[in-house]
């Protein structure tokens, strides 16, 4: 069986061989080559209104098997004189069965090998393929009748369409085209495929298109109408694409595929995408919408959407003309993915592109801009993108996370705009971020910074990528929440705060300091700790700032400061100096940095200087400006303040005196000119002191060129001067004798009072009671002088328990071992006896006084210079003394009793005294006494002589009344020698004699009672 | 009675002896004023550590070394000298003179000596 039917097989094959052989040398027999060549050319010219030109026409069969077709050889038509078409082989299958049945030429089929075909129009619109005759010449319809084309290949053929009118140059190299379907009229159904070695489309009508592709295919699947309506699918598979406008390159060398539905119009040179799918290289995209040309505005009107896959974006930005980009991606790194989904709207031609608009999907991207000292990793965003290139492209952040150096997670929001030039920022940010890991935008004093930072931050600012990133283009709004924040400044100093809050704003609009406010910083914290490794540690409270800056992205301009402030408490310790400062507030104003201004107001401040100070005030409220001035090394003069200060309820305690300083208040005004007493109440000890007044040239005594010059007016419940002047001792005296008494209390020896130095102190005094030494003085009124080492009370009125009087005293100490005391010492109405008690030297230099009782009258003055321990310098003391007084009582002593008994009193005799009036001078360590007179009941005597202060007597007292007989008085105080003899004087002893001798006595004792008594202020 | 007379005219003529001698001593103290040569006081006299330096406008000063008292912080005087009474009015800063006189008892161009009235004796010599 299986035998039989092969034998059938091949029966059935050789007889269709013999049929087909027959039919060959039938055909051939009837259609020879030269019949047939005749009737094609006789054809051709009935049908062809172009030069028809052939070689040979003849039939064959196996090319178009089953069909009979007719091969015309090496055919060319010509239009004119181009031509149109060449063709090696050009097939054309007819059906056998018409010919034979209708004797019609119906061609079914066409097959065009090694040709080239040039498609041409002409400027005019003229297209060269017009080549049938019309219906007047043997109309085309007839053509058509004939033609019923199912298949049409063409074989390595070239094929050139060049539309002139329209600027259009296609060319395939090489192509092969299969093209099935049915031709009928100008219609065109079927399927078309083309393969080419190369392709190329030019275009120079709106813009100069230059667009190559390497080894090409084409498909496509619909139909074409009237030559001019294309509908079907397409798809385009083009090898190292090339594309070119103008002279931009946009693609070079990249692979293209495309598979799409189109719609078509090459009249209106309209294409409709639907379904598009397109690949470049290896970015896929879906493509959809029209693409046309606009001849009103002389270009391609676009509206196509398309989306993407995720792309990896360093193959995209690869691919992005460098047209469309610029250098905007210069300084940038960048990649990750990215995904588009858009439209392309918009008329292109050479004045214009068409506008982009795209959402932009990233993922785990990762961006780094050279020159920002940031990088962003996985960014994922969702952003829009409105590409104008004929404009700006503008970018907005539907949203944003990235992180920065791995754990600083970022959020955004915003616009971009003008993507590819000096690109605008409006953004708004939040993030928590690691403060450390911003180092690189703290001043590199800054050594060290930790701390997390959550921030929101809203921003404007412009980042031009040929000039890189400037703080100059930012506004931004940024509310801070800083928290364990750690700053490490200059490797000495550390600021650290658990928590503070900071909202900052730049540029601002308000101007509150006019110091070209650009940056305002409203910082709060509840605790801030600055602390110097070797100098100071700073504790801060409760701290609220609005502080304001100058621009200080602007390195040329000096740092300006305007800030309002207040705290809780501030406490700073530096050294031994420990500074307490509670609900401090005002205002801090830096002009420049040598123009300050505070405005400070605070409860209790407190200032202690290990245990050599503790200053305390509940309140203290200070305005103080000052400005720097160069070669001044004292900081006074350097910072020139003007201030006021006032304090409340000071209590201040210095370690070298005994008593608290304490002021209820205390109430200044300083400048370097003057400084005014307003209100100063002080107590000391037991003084109660209110000052005021001025002090001025403080500015030429820093200078050493003038005295510190006061007018004050002290006046003081209480004064213990024993007490102040141990505070004041040694003020501002020259080194030498401050070097002097340091030896002196390094020898454990008490070091004199200084008077101090270098200042012309004029004080009015008004004391209620004072004590000095152990003497109590009341009602004190008088002028208190202290110029440069001098201290002088000039006729201060003064009264006690003993007396009123009146005391001019000069103090001073040219050295320390050298000092000056004098004093002009009036006492009037004083009991004698309390004089003593009172000044007990009174003794010594009129020892018989203690044997009087009774009112006086002394006047005393007297001076001497001191050795350092006070010790009397005897070689200087100078002195006069006077006294007088009236109904004298002498007391009962030994003393008395010998006189009595040597000059034979009558015991009887009334010891009491009518008048007394003497003058005694003090030289060196020599008290005379110049004689007087004294009368005792009926007896008169006249006393002098001399007696020294080691308390050697040599007196004379001389009886001259009722019997004259001297009585000398010698020897030491406890071993007095009674000696009579004859008296000194006569018996009319008196201030009206005029002897020789008594003359002389009372012109001296005239001269030192005038200069005593020359310095007694009036009653009034 | 004669006798009486020659007697009275003896004594008379002892009184006129007396008052002869009295007068001429009174004319030596007219003509003699200056005791001493004043001019000799001018210069620096030392006694141990006490100075004196006078000079011939009537003023001086003193100073004594033993109190650590420099010439440069002498206290100063007028001085005057009528016949051998030497008067120092020592002038206080505060204002006001403290008057001293001494009887001169030697001056002469090394040696300068006087007392008081209480017997105490000062001896300088000249400083060179």
């Amino acid at each position: 069986m299986k035998k039989a039917l092969k034998i059938a097989a091949i029966a059935l094959v050789s007889a269709v061989v013999i049929v087909a052989i027959a039919f060959s040398v039938l055909c051939f027999n009837i259609f020879s080559p030269a019949k047939l060549t005749n009737a094609v050319n006789k054809n051709a010219a009935r049908f062809l209104a172009c030069d028809f030109g052939m070689e040979r026409a003849e039939l064959t069969f196996f090319k178009t098997f089953p069909k009979v077709g007719i091969d015309l050889k090496n055919t060319t038509l010509k239009s004119g004189a181009d031509t149109l078409l060449h063709a090696g082989s050009l097939v054309a299958a007819v059906n056998i069965r018409e010919y034979l049945r209708n004797n019609k030429v119906i061609v079914n089929d066409f097959m065009l090998s090694d040709g080239t075909v040039n498609i041409m129009v002409d400027e005019d619109g003229n297209p060269n393929y017009n080549i049938l005759k019309t219906s007047g010449d043997d109309t085309s319809s007839t053509l058509i009748e004939y033609v019923d084309l199912q298949s049409v290949k063409v074989k390595n053929t070239d094929i050139r369409y060049d539309n002139r009118k329209s600027d259009i140059l296609c060319r395939l190299q090489s192509a092969d085209i299969s093209l099935s379907g049915s031709f009928h009229e100008d219609n065109i159904a079927g399927d078309l495929a083309v393969e080419a070695s190369g392709a190329a489309f030019v275009s120079g009508d709106s813009a100069k298109i230059d667009f190559a592709g390497g080894k090409t295919r084409l498909d496509y699947s619909g139909e074409l109408r009237n030559f001019n309506l294309l509908n079907g699918k397409v798809g385009a598979d083009v090898k190292e694409c090339f594309l070119k406008v103008d002279t931009m390159v946009y693609v070079d060398s990249i692979d293209l595929a495309i598979a799409s539905e189109v719609n078509a119009d090459f009249n209106k040179w309209s294409l409709r995408i639907d379904g598009g799918n397109v690949r470049v290289g290896e970015c896929a995209m879906t493509v959809e919408g029209n693409v046309e040309n606009d001849g009103l505005r002389n270009g391609t009107g676009i509206d196509v959407n398309f989306s993407t896959e995720k792309w990896d974006i360093q193959d995209v930005l690869q691919k992005i003309p460098a047209a469309l980009i610029g250098n905007a991606l210069d300084n940038i790194s960048v990649d990750g993915e990215i995904g588009l989904r858009g439209n392309v709207k918009g008329l292109y031609n050479k004045e214009s592109f068409p506008d982009i608009t795209s959402d932009i999907s990233l993922g785990g991207a990762n961006i780094m801009i050279s020159g920002f000292p940031l990088s962003f990793e996985n960014i994922d965003a969702l952003l829009a993108l409105d590409m104008d290139t004929d404009g700006q492209t503008d970018m907005a952040v539907k949203s944003l996370t990235a992180t920065t150096k791995k754990r600083n997670r970022l959020n955004m929001s915003g616009t971009i705009k003008n993507l590819f030039g000096k690109m605008l920022f409006d953004i708004v940010a939040n993030g928590n971020l690691h403060i450390r890991d911003f180092s690189e935008f703290m001043p590199s004093d800054f050594t060290k910074c930790d701390g997390l930072a959550a921030i929101y931050i809203e921003t404007d600012f412009a980042y031009d990528p040929k000039k890189g990133f400037s703080l100059d283009d930012v506004a931004a709004t940024a509310d801070c929440k800083f928290t364990d924040v750690n700053i490490l400044y200059h490797d000495t100093t550390s600021v650290s705060t658990p928590l503070l809050t900071a909202k900052l704003t730049f540029p601002t609009k308000e101007k509150p300091y006019k110091i070209d406010e650009w940056l305002n910083a409203k910082i709060s914290t509840e605790h801030l700790k600055v602390d110097n490794l070797t100098d100071f540690s700073t504790t801060l409270t409760g701290i609220n700032l609005d502080a304001y800056t100058n621009d200080l992205t602007d390195s040329t301009k000096e740092l300006k400061i305007g800030t309002t402030y207040s705290l809780s408490d501030m406490r700073l310790d530096m050294d031994t100096v420990s500074v307490r400062l509670a609900s401090p507030k005002g205002k801090f104003v830096m002009y420049d940095p040598d123009n300050l201004m505070l405005d400070y107001k605070g409860e209790t401040a407190r200032i202690k200087r290990g245990g050599k100070m503790d200053f305390v005030s509940d309140a203290l409220d200070l305005h103080a400006r000052a400005s720097y001035k160069d070669g001044e090394d004292n900081p006074l003069l350097q910072w020139s303040p003007v201030m006021k200060i006032s304090l409340k309820n000071v209590d201040a305690k210095l370690a070298d005196i005994e008593h608290h300083i304490v002021s209820p208040t205390f109430d200044v005004d300083f400048t370097p000119e003057k400084c005014e007493l307003k209100n100063v109440n002080l107590r000391f000890g037991g003084s109660d002191v209110h000052i005021n007044g001025q002090i001025k040239g403080i500015e030429a005594y820093l200078k050493d060129a003038g005295l510190l010059k006061g007018e004050l007016a002290l006046s003081a419940n209480y004064l213990n001067l024993n007490e102040i002047l141990d505070v004041i001792d040694g003020f501002g005296a020259p080194d030498s004798l401050v070097g002097e008494a340091t030896e002196m209390e390094n020898r454990k020896e008490p070091a004199p009072f200084i008077v101090p130095f270098g200042v012309d102190l004029n004080m009015k005094t008004t004391v209620k009671a004072a004590l000095v030494e152990d003497v109590e003085f009341r009602n004190i009124a008088g002028q208190v002088y202290i110029k440069d080492g001098i201290l002088v009370l000039e006729e201060m009125g003064l009264t006690n328990d003993a007396a009123k009087m009146q005391l001019t005293a000069m103090y001073k100490t040219p050295r320390l071992n050298h000092l000056f005391l004098g004093f002009d010492f009036h006492l009037l109405d004083i009991k004698i006896d309390k004089l003593i008690e009172m000044i007990p030297d009174v003794d010594t230099v009129l020892p018989m006084l203690k044997s009087f009782s009774g009112d006086a009258e002394f006047h005393f003055a007297a001076e001497t210079y001191l050795k350092s321990n006070y010790d009397i310098k005897f070689s200087t003391l100078r002195g006069a003394a006077a006294i007088s007084g009236k109904d004298l009582v002498v007391l009962d002593s030994e003393t008395y009793r010998n006189i009595s008994k040597k000059l034979l009193f009558n015991k009887n005799t009334e010891n009491r005294i009518d008048s007394l009036s003497t003058e005694i001078t003090i030289f060196k360590n020599e008290v005379d006494v110049y004689p007087f007179l004294v009368s005792i009941d009926k007896y008169s005597a006249v006393v002098s002589g001399r007696h020294n202060l080691d308390m050697t007597y040599d007196y004379n007292i001389s009886l001259i009344r009722p019997v004259r007989i001297g009585l000398d008085i010698i020897g030491m105080s406890d071993r007095l020698k009674y000696k009579v003899g004859k008296a000194k004087y006569a018996q009319d002893f008196a201030p009206g004699k005029k002897g020789a001798v008594e003359s002389s006595v009372r012109e001296l004792k005239s001269m030192i009672s005038k200069s005593l008594r020359s310095n007694v202020k009036s009653a009034d | 009675m004669k006798a009486a007379k020659l007697k009275r005219g003896v004594l008379l003529k002892a009184a006129a002896c007396v008052a002869a001698v009295v007068f001429l001593c009174g004319c030596d103290t007219t003509f003699n004023r200056d005791k001493f040569d004043r001019n000799l006081m001018a210069g620096r006299w030392v006694s141990g550590t006490v100075h004196e330096y006078y000079d011939l406008a009537g003023t001086g000063y003193t100073w004594d070394t033993s109190d650590d008292v420099t010439e440069e912080e002498a206290q100063h005087f007028t001085w005057t000298l009528e016949r051998e009474t030497l008067t120092q009015i020592h002038q206080m800063e505060m204002g006001g003179s403290i008057p001293k006189t001494y009887t001169l008892k030697k001056l002469n161009a090394s040696v300068l000596e006087y007392s008081d009235n209480y017997g105490n004796y000062h001896s300088f010599t000249k400083e060179r």
